[in-house]
């Protein structure tokens, strides 16, 4: 029997695509920020908090993603932001956004000198995680609703981000929840990830996320920026 | 996770190889996927299975080999190991850094092919 050796990454596909994305976010100077969590978790509500105090400095776009409806695009539009939705009830469900889908979405957006393009995934725990959609910030998020063990039993997605957020914590009082215990468990699976706990009834929670995305955005422009000057 | 997906984008990696090398009947593919990919093995071999019916690689057998996650650590040069991601901790418990380097487990890869 014959042997070819091939080491083929199987998502190849989606990484190719992911580059290209990059180099065109990079290009248009764009900060892009992948939002990821379970259905019903709050990334919606909190995009809202973060669009209506952050669109006063910065140019927004938003690509959402559904397998159905156009819901959460209607909730954006309200803010007046420009936004996309993507829906995935014709390609299959597909239970995760990938780098072919924002290609399409953000030409169809049509929309100049972006400063922040906001990806608000598909309502998932794990697939979202293998997918890079050529962003440069990722955040996933756990929320008091669901239980304190998301964590520990769905490490893929929190392993592979650049900040968690701990969301709905005015229901703390309501629920059994070790919140030590999930902040724990998350530096276990990425010392390096951020860790926000909030509530949008809370503007300083808010605030505080709005202040750690800013700084990522500095240091993304001005090594944009330096290399422009270098050109 | 989508294992049908993902089957299906190995079909079509295949095709290629198999057009490009001219090779009529595989044998065997050999798979190597860590286990940070939460792909479960029976999910990818029944999408497999159903994907490959009354397509060429019907009797191509699917192997798989789970891959551990092995890190190193960058302070101490301290080597860690886990077989699975349960109570899995990216801290080196040598020295407690954090400053350690992935070596495998989060591929999803076609390592190889056999055919006649």
């Amino acid at each position: 029997m014959e042997k070819i050796i091939l080491s083929k990454n199987i998502l190849e596909v989606n990484e190719k695509d992911a580059k290209k994305n990059r180099k065109l976010f990079k290009d248009k100077n764009i900060f892009v920020i992948n939002i990821m969590g379970s259905p019903g978790c709050g990334k919606t509500t909190i995009l809202e908090s973060l669009i209506k105090l952050m669109k006063k400095t910065f140019k927004i776009a938003v690509i959402e993603g559904d397998l159905s409806t156009d819901k959460d695009a209607c909730r954006i539009k309200k803010i007046g932001i420009p936004v996309v939705q993507i829906n995935t009830d014709n390609i299959g469900n597909a239970c995760h956004l990938n780098s072919r889908m924002i290609s399409l979405a953000f030409k169809s957006l049509k929309q100049s000198n972006i400063d922040i393009l906001f990806i608000e995934n598909i309502g998932n725990l794990v697939c979202p995680a293998e997918f890079d959609l050529g962003e440069n910030l990722r955040i996933s998020i756990t929320s008091i609703s669901e239980g304190d063990d998301k964590v520990s039993k769905y490490p893929p997605i929190f392993y592979n981000s650049d900040m968690v957020l701990i969301t709905k914590t005015d229901l703390l009082p309501y629920f059994k929840y070790n919140i030590k215990q999930v902040e724990k468990n998350i530096e276990k699976i990425n010392p390096k990830a951020k860790i926000f706990k909030t509530s949008v009834k809370n503007k300083k929670d808010i605030v505080n996320l709005i202040e750690a995305i800013k700084d990522k955005i500095i240091s993304y422009k001005s090594i944009s920026i330096s290399n422009k000057k270098l050109l | 996770m989508h294992e049908f997906s993902i089957v299906k984008s190995l079909i079509n990696i295949l095709n290629k190889k198999c057009k490009k090398e001219k090779i009529s009947e595989i044998k065997k593919i050999n798979l190597k996927i860590g286990i940070l990919k939460t792909i479960m093995p029976e999910s990818l071999n029944f999408a497999f299975e159903i994907l490959s019916k009354k397509t060429k690689y019907e009797n191509t057998k699917l192997i798989i080999k789970i891959i551990p996650v092995k890190m190193k650590c960058n302070e101490c040069k301290n080597n860690i190991t886990f077989n699975n991601t349960f109570n899995i901790h990216f801290l080196c418990k040598k020295c407690g850094s954090t400053n350690l380097n992935l070596l495998c487990g989060n591929e999803l890869l076609i390592d190889s092919v056999e055919y006649n």
